[in-house]
C-alpha cells in the first residue's frame, strides 16, 4: 500500500489530504502554527494516522509522494519579514525601486505615504557599465567599482546579494561577472541574477523580482532544510515536493534555488483542483476555480486544460513579472464586513473581521455584520452545526449586528437587510470573475465552475446561474481544494527568453535557435526529476504586440520550430484574432512584433483515478431535518426546507432545491429550480437550469 | 467679461439634498459595480493596446460612461484633467448630433472649443443604444503622440491661433458609421499626422475600448430592463450627490482667495500668467464656489485654458482634500460651481486663439491655486505646491531612427517626482498636478528599445525637497543621451523662477533647470526653460525638475524620519542639523539620532525665529 499526500499551510487552518492507491481520499485540518509551521504539519499529518489507525512513522513510511505549500514566503514578505539583501545596480540608476513604474491608484488621494523601495537606498549600489537594447556593451564594466560594492555590502552584513543590471536580459555578460566577483571576493553570500530569475524587459519588474528572490533565499533555504530533516525523522523517505506559484510543483533543491516561486503558491495550485474534477465529473477542460473563505474570495482560469499565468501581478506594494498563476482574488468571503455608507449605498468588505473576534454570530464580540451573519440569519447556516459542528453560532448576535449597521441605516427589515448583503456579496463575487473572463475576451458560458472554501455553498450557485457557465462541481473536498491541486499537480516550470524579431523580417535562425535552447532548459529540469519520456510535456507561447504597443499579449506557438513563411503567417493570424477578441480591435495587414518566447516545461503526474462510491439506492432524498431558509424566488422564508446530511447521500441521489446539504466544510444551499446530483465519486454536482 | 453658462449650474444645486431612490439597495450595488468595471475594462483595454507610449507608458487616457444625457455616471480612476470633464466634452457632439445618432456611429472630439480639453487629447464618443433607445455614451480620451502640429510637438506654445497651431481639428466628427471607419475622414487625417500608423493604431485602440463597453453596457441592459438601468442612472448620481453634499456639510464657511505664477516666457509672455482664484465654502448648501474670473483675455500663444480644463482644475484642486470613496460622477463633480471668463486665459476657448497647451503649465497653476487654499481653510486640510512640471524631462521628441529606418514622435514622461507636503504626510514620489500622480513612467528599457535614445542617469537629487514638518518629495535628475542618431526635443518648462510655493512654515521646492551635455568631456551649457533644441549624437540633456514645497514648521519634524532619509540619501547629515535641527550619530549600520542633543538643538534654533531654508 502507497499513498499520495499533500499538506497545505493557511493562514489560519493546515489541510492534509491523503489519497491511497485505491482512489479513497482522506482530507484532515489542524491548527496552523504560524512560528514553526511544520508542527502544525505535522499535527495533521498525525491526525490522519490516527484516523487511518496507525502512528506517524509508518504512515509517512507508506508515503512515496508528499508535497507541500506553505504560506512561509508570502507572510515574510506582507510582513516585511524578509532578509536584509544589498542590490547592485546600473550606475545612474539607483532609485529603480524607488520610483517603481509612476502612477498611483485614485486620482485624487494624497493622504498616503509614498512606499518605501523594497531595498533600501543605503543597501543599493550602482556600479559603472552600459548595454544597449541591441546588447552591445556601450560601457564595460569597471570591476574595481564591483569589488568595492561587494566590500560596502559586507561592511552592511547583508545576507543575499541581488543583481540587476539594464539589459542583462538580452545580454548578461556584465551580470555574470559580476557574480564571478562576488564568488572571489565573499563565497558565502548567495546571489541572485536578474538575467536569470526574471529575464524580461522592464527594468523595475525585473530589478523587483530578483530583489524579492534574493530576499527569500536565507528564510525559504532553511525552511527547506527544517522541512526535509523533520519529514526524515519520522521516516518519510518518499519524493518530496513543493508548491509553486506556477500552479504545479517542483523539487525542494530547485524551489530553495528559486525561492521567489514559493510566493502565494497555495492558491495556485486551487486550479489544479479544478481542473480534475471539471474533467472526472463533467469532461470538460474549460474551467473556472473559486475558492472562497473567510477574507477573501480567490479564482482562476483553466482554458482547453492550461492554467492562466500572467507576468503582471501585484504584491504589496510591489508589481512583479515572475510568471504566476493568474489568481484574482477580491476581500470577499465570510468575515467581509457590510456597512452602509453616508451617501445610504450598501458595501461589503472588502475589509474583514477575519478569524478573531470574527463575525457578530460567533459571540466573541464582534459586533459588525458580515457576510456569516447575513447567510445565518437567512437560514442558510445551522446555529447548531456549524463548520461540522465545531462551533454553534448565535443568531440574536447575528440579527443585531444586521439591525442595527444595516437594516436601520438602509430602512428594510431584517430579512430584507440580511438579503442585500448576501447578494451585494454575490454581485462582487460575479465582477471578479468578469474580470477574468469577459474582460479578457472569454465567454464564461464556455465555462464549467469548481467551487471550494468553506463560505462557497452558500453563495456559488446563483454566481454561476448569473454568469451562465455550463456546469458547477462543488467536490466533497472543497473545503482544501489547494491541498487536493497539490496532490494531484504535475511538476512545472516556466522558461523564457526574450529575442525582438517580427512577423515582417522574421529571423527564422535566431528564433529556432531559442526555442531550440528552452527546449534544452525544459529537458534538464525534467531530467533532473526523472520525469520519464512518455510523462513529459512542453508548451510553447511568445509575447506579440503591433509596432509601438507597450503591452503584449501571449500567443501560443503551434509548432517548437518556424519552418516556412506559412508558419510565420498562422502565427499572425492567431495574434490578430487574438487582439480583436480581448481588446475590441485589429490591424489587418499590420505586423507584430514579436518579444519573449516561453515554454512550460511539464512532468505529468500519474493519473490518479478516484474511488467510485458504492450506489446505494437510487431513490429520493432522505431528509435528515428542516428548517426555515430564505428564498427570493419563492417570496421569503420557506419553512420547512429540507435539510440533508451530505455524508448519508450515495452516488446518484438527486436533490431538488429548495434544500440544504450540510456539509463538515460548507453547507450547500440548493436554490428552487436547480438541482444537485451526487456522482460516482461523490462530488456534487449542481444542475443550474431544472424546469 | 459675461459668465460661462456653467454658472447657471449654481441655481440648480444649492439646498437640494436629493432624496434616496426607489431602487432596492442591492441593486444599487450590482449595478454601480457593473457600470464601474466596465468602465475600468474600457481604460485597461486601452491602456494595453495603445501604441505611443505616451497612452501605454504614461496612462494619458481617460474613459467614462456617461447616461444618455450626457452626464458622467462612470468614471475610473483616470487623470484629473480628463476625469472632472468628460459630460462636457460628451455633450458637444450631442449638440451637433444628438438627434441623428445610429448605433455603430462614433465621433471624434478634440476640440476646446467645443467642450474638450486640447488638441493632443483626442476624445471617442460612442453612442450606446438599447431596443433603438439611446441609453449610453462610452467616452474614451486618449492623448496622441502626434496631431499634425506645424512643429513637431503636441504642446505648441508660441502658436498664436489655431492656424499657426497646425493641428487638424475635429469639432465632434463623425468618424464611424456602422461600425465601419469615414476612410476619407481617415486618409485626411494620415496625411497630415506624422506618425500615421501610430495616431492610426492609438485611434484603433481607443475605438476597440469604446466598443468593448458599448457590448457590455448592451448586455447589461438587456439583463436588467431599460427602465431599471434608467432608474439606476438618476439614483446613482444622486448618491454621489449626497456623499458630497455629506462632506462639503462638515467643512467651516467662508471665502479664501489664492494665486499661483506661470514663470514668465521670454518674448512670449514676459511677466509669465498669474491665476488667481476665490473659493467660497457653503456648507449649508453643500456646494463650493470656485471663481476664476477676473484672469484676463486670451493671450496671443498657446497657454491659453478652456472650459474643460477651468472646469477640471477647479474640481482637482477640490477634491485633492475630499475622501478617497466619493464616486467619480457628475452628482458628486457639480457640488464643486465653477466661474470663469468667456472668453479667458483661464477661462473658455475663444477662436482663433489657441488652446495648444491648456492641459498642462496654466492649468496646473490653477490647481495649485486652488489646492493651497486649503492651507488657509484649516491646518488639517492643508497642502503645499508640488513640482510644476513640463521642463525638458518630459519632452515632446522626435527625428528618425535609423535601427528601424522610421520617423518617430513621442511625449518622455518619467523623472517626474517632487510631490507637494500635505498635512500628515512627505510629498508623494512620483507626481504630477494634472495626472493627479497617476502617471506612469516610462520603464528606461522600453522607451530605449522603441526610441533612440539613452536615459544615463535618473535618480533623486539630495537635499532637494521642500523642507517642512513634512517634505516635499524630493527633484529629480535625468540624463538623456541621444545615440547614432540626432533627435529633437520640445519643452515648456514651468517653475524655474516661481517655484513650488511651501506652505504653513515649510520651506519653498527646488528650481527646475536644464542643460545640453557633451558626454565625452563633460562640458555643460544652461538650456532655456522653454525651448527646441536639437541634440546632436554625442551629446545629452540633463533635466532637473521641480522639487516640491514643504508644509509646516521643519522643527517639527519626526526626528526619526529626518534620521531615516538621511541615511536614504535623500537628505545631509548637514540639512538635518541646521535646518530640521536634528544631530547624528554615526553607527556602523547608519546613522542614529542622538536624541538629547537634538532637543537641545531645536530649542535653541526655536528661540532664535523662524527658520530660514
Amino acid at each position: 500500500m502507497t499513498v499520495r499526500m499533500c499538506t497545505d499551510v493557511g493562514g489560519t487552518f493546515t489541510d492534509v489530504v491523503i489519497l491511497d492507491e485505491d482512489g479513497t481520499v482522506e482530507i484532515f485540518k489542524s491548527l496552523s502554527t504560524p512560528r514553526d509551521p511544520v508542527l502544525g504539519m505535522m499535527e495533521g499529518l498525525r491526525l490522519a494516522a490516527e484516523s487511518r489507525r496507525q502512528t506517524l512513522r509508518p504512515l509517512l513510511g507508506e508515503c512515496h509522494f508528499l508535497s507541500h505549500g506553505s504560506t512561509v514566503a508570502t507572510n515574510a514578505f506582507l510582513e516585511k519579514r524578509v532578509g536584509r539583501i544589498g542590490l547592485i545596480c546600473t550606475r545612474g540608476h539607483r532609485d529603480i525601486l524607488l520610483f517603481r513604474e509612476g502612477g498611483k491608484l485614485n486620482p485624487f488621494d494624497w493622504d498616503l505615504d509614498y512606499p518605501e523601495p523594497f531595498v533600501p537606498r543605503q543597501l543599493t549600489v550602482g556600479v559603472t557599465e552600459r548595454i544597449s537594447s541591441e546588447g552591445e556593451v556601450l560601457t564595460p564594466l569597471v570591476e574595481e567599482e564591483v569589488r568595492e560594492a561587494i566590500g560596502q555590502l559586507k561592511e552592511q552584513s547583508v545576507e543575499a546579494i541581488a543583481i540587476a543590471l539594464l539589459w542583462s536580459f538580452v545580454n548578461p555578460v556584465h551580470e555574470l561577472r559580476v557574480a564571478e566577483l562576488v564568488k572571489e571576493e565573499w563565497p558565502e553570500v548567495p546571489v541572485s541574477l536578474s538575467s536569470v530569475v526574471n529575464p524580461v524587459i522592464r527594468e523595475y519588474r525585473r530589478t523587483v523580482g530578483t530583489a524579492v528572490d534574493a530576499s527569500l533565499q536565507p528564510l525559504v533555504s532553511s525552511y527547506v532544510r527544517h522541512l526535509k530533516s523533520r519529514l526524515a525523522d519520522e521516516g518519510f523517505r518518499g519524493d518530496l515536493y513543493l508548491l509553486t506559484s506556477s500552479g504545479g510543483i517542483t523539487s525542494p533543491e530547485d524551489m530553495a534555488a528559486r525561492p521567489a516561486y514559493s510566493v502565494d503558491s497555495g492558491p495556485a495550485v486551487a486550479p489544479v483542483a479544478g481542473r480534475y474534477f471539471a474533467h472526472r465529473e463533467l469532461g470538460l477542460a474549460n474551467v473556472l476555480t473559486c475558492d472562497m473563505g473567510g477574507t477573501s474570495f480567490d479564482v482562476s482560469r483553466v482554458s482547453d486544460g492550461e492554467i492562466g499565468v500572467t507576468l503582471d501581478w501585484e504584491l504589496g506594494d510591489e508589481r512583479l513579472s515572475l510568471p504566476k498563476v493568474d489568481v484574482r482574488s477580491i476581500g470577499a468571503g465570510g468575515g467581509s464586513i457590510a456597512w452602509v455608507d453616508s451617501g445610504g449605498l450598501i458595501r461589503v468588505g472588502p475589509k474583514s473581521t477575519g478569524s478573531e473576534p470574527g463575525p457578530a454570530c460567533y459571540a466573541r464580540g464582534g459586533q459588525q455584520a458580515t457576510v456569516t451573519d447575513a447567510a445565518l440569519v437567512l437560514g442558510y447556516y445551522d446555529p447548531d452545526n456549524f463548520a461540522g459542528g465545531r462551533m454553534s453560532l448565535d443568531t440574536r448576535a447575528a440579527e443585531e449586528a444586521l439591525m442595527v449597521n444595516v437594516a436601520e441605516p438602509l430602512g428594510l427589515d431584517l430579512l430584507t437587510a440580511a438579503y442585500t448583503v448576501w447578494k451585494t456579496v454575490c454581485a462582487n463575487m460575479t465582477e471578479a470573475i468578469r474580470d477574468i473572463t469577459v474582460r479578457q475576451g472569454i465567454d464564461p458560458r464556455e465555462y464549467a465552475m469548481v467551487a471550494g472554501g468553506g463560505a462557497a455553498g452558500a453563495h456559488i450557485v446563483p454566481i454561476a446561474a448569473d454568469l451562465g457557465v455550463c456546469g458547477l462541481v462543488i467536490p466533497r473536498v472543497a473545503g482544501v481544494l489547494s491541498a487536493f491541486g497539490g496532490a494531484v499537480a504535475d511538476l512545472v516550470r516556466e522558461f523564457h527568453q526574450a529575442f525582438l524579431t517580427s512577423t515582417d523580417s522574421f529571423c527564422y535562425e535566431g528564433v529556432n535557435a531559442v526555442l531550440e535552447t528552452l527546449t534544452k532548459l525544459a529537458g534538464k529540469f525534467l531530467d533532473a526529476l526523472s520525469v520519464p519520456k512518455g510523462q513529459r510535456l512542453v508548451q510553447y507561447s511568445v509575447e506579440a504586440r503591433y509596432p509601438f504597443q507597450e503591452r503584449e499579449l501571449t500567443i501560443p506557438l503551434r509548432r517548437s520550430a518556424f519552418d516556412s513563411p506559412r508558419d510565420v503567417d498562422l502565427l499572425l493570424e492567431d495574434f490578430h484574432e487574438t487582439h480583436k477578441r480581448v481588446r475590441g480591435s485589429m490591424e489587418p495587414g499590420q505586423m507584430a512584433e514579436l518579444t519573449l518566447w516561453k515554454a512550460r516545461a511539464v512532468g505529468l503526474t500519474a493519473e490518479m483515478a478516484l474511488a467510485t462510491r458504492r450506489q446505494t439506492r437510487v431513490t429520493a432524498t432522505r431528509e435528515s431535518s428542516s428548517r426555515a431558509v430564505f428564498f427570493a424566488d419563492l417570496g421569503g422564508m420557506v419553512s420547512s426546507t429540507p435539510v440533508l446530511d451530505g455524508s448519508t447521500l450515495s452516488a446518484g441521489d438527486y436533490i431538488e432545491g429548495p434544500a440544504i446539504i450540510e456539509q463538515p466544510t460548507t453547507a450547500i444551499v440548493v436554490f428552487p429550480a436547480t438541482a444537485v446530483r451526487v456522482s460516482e465519486h461523490g462530488s456534487f454536482v449542481v444542475e443550474l437550469e431544472v424546469r | 467679461m459675461e459668465d460661462s453658462p456653467l454658472s447657471a449650474e449654481l441655481r440648480d444645486t444649492t439646498a437640494t439634498v436629493p432624496e434616496p431612490s426607489g431602487i432596492e439597495p442591492f441593486l444599487m450595488a450590482i449595478l454601480s459595480n457593473r457600470l464601474n468595471g466596465i468602465a475600468a475594462h474600457m481604460t485597461h483595454v486601452l491602456e494595453h493596446s495603445a501604441r505611443s507610449s505616451v497612452m501605454s507608458s504614461a496612462r494619458d487616457l481617460s474613459t467614462a460612461i456617461c447616461d444618455s444625457s450626457g452626464a458622467a455616471l462612470a468614471l475610473p480612476n483616470g487623470f484629473p484633467v480628463h476625469v472632472a470633464n468628460m459630460s462636457l466634452t460628451t455633450r458637444a457632439v450631442m449638440r451637433y448630433h444628438g438627434t441623428v445618432m445610429k448605433p455603430g456611429d462614433a465621433y471624434l472630439n478634440n476640440s476646446p472649443y467645443d467642450g474638450n480639453t486640447h488638441m493632443a487629447d483626442h476624445t471617442i464618443v460612442v453612442p450606446v443604444f438599447c431596443d433603438g433607445e439611446l441609453m449610453f455614451f462610452c467616452t474614451v480620451r486618449g492623448h496622441q503622440a502626434d496631431i499634425g502640429n506645424s512643429v513637431p510637438t503636441t504642446y505648441f506654445e508660441r502658436a498664436r491661433d489655431i492656424y499657426e497651431e497646425g493641428a487638424i481639428c475635429f469639432p465632434c466628427v463623425k468618424v464611424q458609421e456602422n461600425y465601419e471607419d469615414r476612410e476619407d475622414i481617415i486618409r485626411m487625417a494620415k496625411y497630415r499626422i506624422r506618425v500615421p500608423d501610430v495616431w492610426y493604431g492609438d485611434y484603433l485602440a481607443m475605438i476597440g475600448a469604446a466598443r468593448v463597453g458599448e457590448r457590455q453596457l448592451t448586455d447589461l441592459v438587456e439583463t436588467y430592463g431599460r427602465d431599471l438601468v434608467k432608474r439606476f442612472c438618476a439614483a446613482w448620481q444622486d448618491y454621489g450627490a449626497r456623499r458630497m453634499i455629506e462632506e462639503i456639510g462638515k467643512l467651516p464657511a467662508g471665502s479664501w482667495t489664492n494665486e499661483s505664477r506661470h514663470d514668465p516666457i521670454p518674448g512670449l509672455l514676459p511677466s509669465g500668467i498669474q491665476v488667481r482664484v476665490t473659493v467660497t465654502i457653503r456648507p449649508e448648501d453643500g456646494v463650493v464656489e470656485v471663481d476664476f474670473r477676473g484672469n484676463g483675455a486670451p493671450v496671443a500663444c498657446g497657454l491659453n485654458l478652456c472650459e474643460a480644463t477651468v472646469l477640471s482644475a477647479a474640481r482637482t484642486g477640490i477634491m485633492n482634500r475630499m475622501p478617497a470613496d466619493i464616486p467619480f460622477c457628475d452628482g458628486a463633480l457639480e457640488r464643486i460651481s465653477v466661474f470663469m471668463d468667456n472668453p479667458g486665459v483661464v477661462g473658455a476657448a475663444c477662436l482663433p486663439f489657441s488652446s495648444s497647451v491648456a492641459t498642462t503649465n496654466v492649468a496646473n497653476r490653477a490647481i495649485l491655486a486652488v489646492q493651497c487654499v486649503w492651507s488657509q481653510v484649516s491646518e488639517e486640510l492643508g497642502m503645499a505646491e508640488g513640482n510644476v512640471e513640463m521642463g525638458p524631462g518630459e519632452s515632446v521628441i522626435s527625428g528618425f531612427d535609423s535601427r528601424y529606418q522610421r520617423p518617430f514622435v513621442t511625449q518622455l514622461l518619467s523623472a517626474d517626482s517632487g510631490g507637494m507636503a500635505v498635512f500628515g504626510h512627505d510629498g508623494y514620489v512620483d507626481y504630477g498636478i494634472s495626472n493627479g500622480g497617476m502617471c506612469g513612467w516610462n520603464s528606461v528599457e522600453v522607451i530605449e528599445q522603441k526610441y533612440p535614445i539613452l536615459y544615463l542617469e535618473q535618480e533623486v537629487i539630495p537635499d532637494s525637497g521642500g523642507t517642512g514638518r513634512w517634505d516635499g518629495a524630493p527633484a529629480t535628475r535625468a540624463v538623456i543621451a541621444t545615440r547614432e542618431d540626432p533627435v529633437t526635443f520640445m519643452y515648456i518648462g514651468d517653475g524655474a523662477e516661481n517655484v513650488p510655493k511651501g506652505y504653513n512654515g515649510g520651506g519653498d521646492g527646488r528650481p527646475t533647470c536644464a542643460w545640453r551635455l557633451h558626454v565625452g568631456s563633460g562640458r555643460e551649457e544652461p538650456l532655456p526653460m522653454c525651448a527646441r533644441i536639437e541634440l546632436k549624437p554625442g551629446e545629452a540633456l540633463v533635466s532637473e525638475c521641480n522639487s516640491g514645497g514643504g508644509y509646516g514648521d521643519p522643527l517639527e519634524r519626526d526626528r526619526e524620519l529626518v534620521c531615516h532619509r538621511v541615511n536614504e540619501g535623500w537628505v545631509t547629515p548637514e540639512r538635518a542639523r541646521t535646518v530640521y535641527g536634528v544631530l547624528l550619530d554615526v553607527t556602523p549600520l547608519g546613522f542614529a539620532v542622538n536624541i538629547a542633543e537634538t532637543e537641545r538643538l531645536r530649542d535653541l534654533l526655536r528661540s532664535q525665529g523662524p527658520s530660514t531654508t
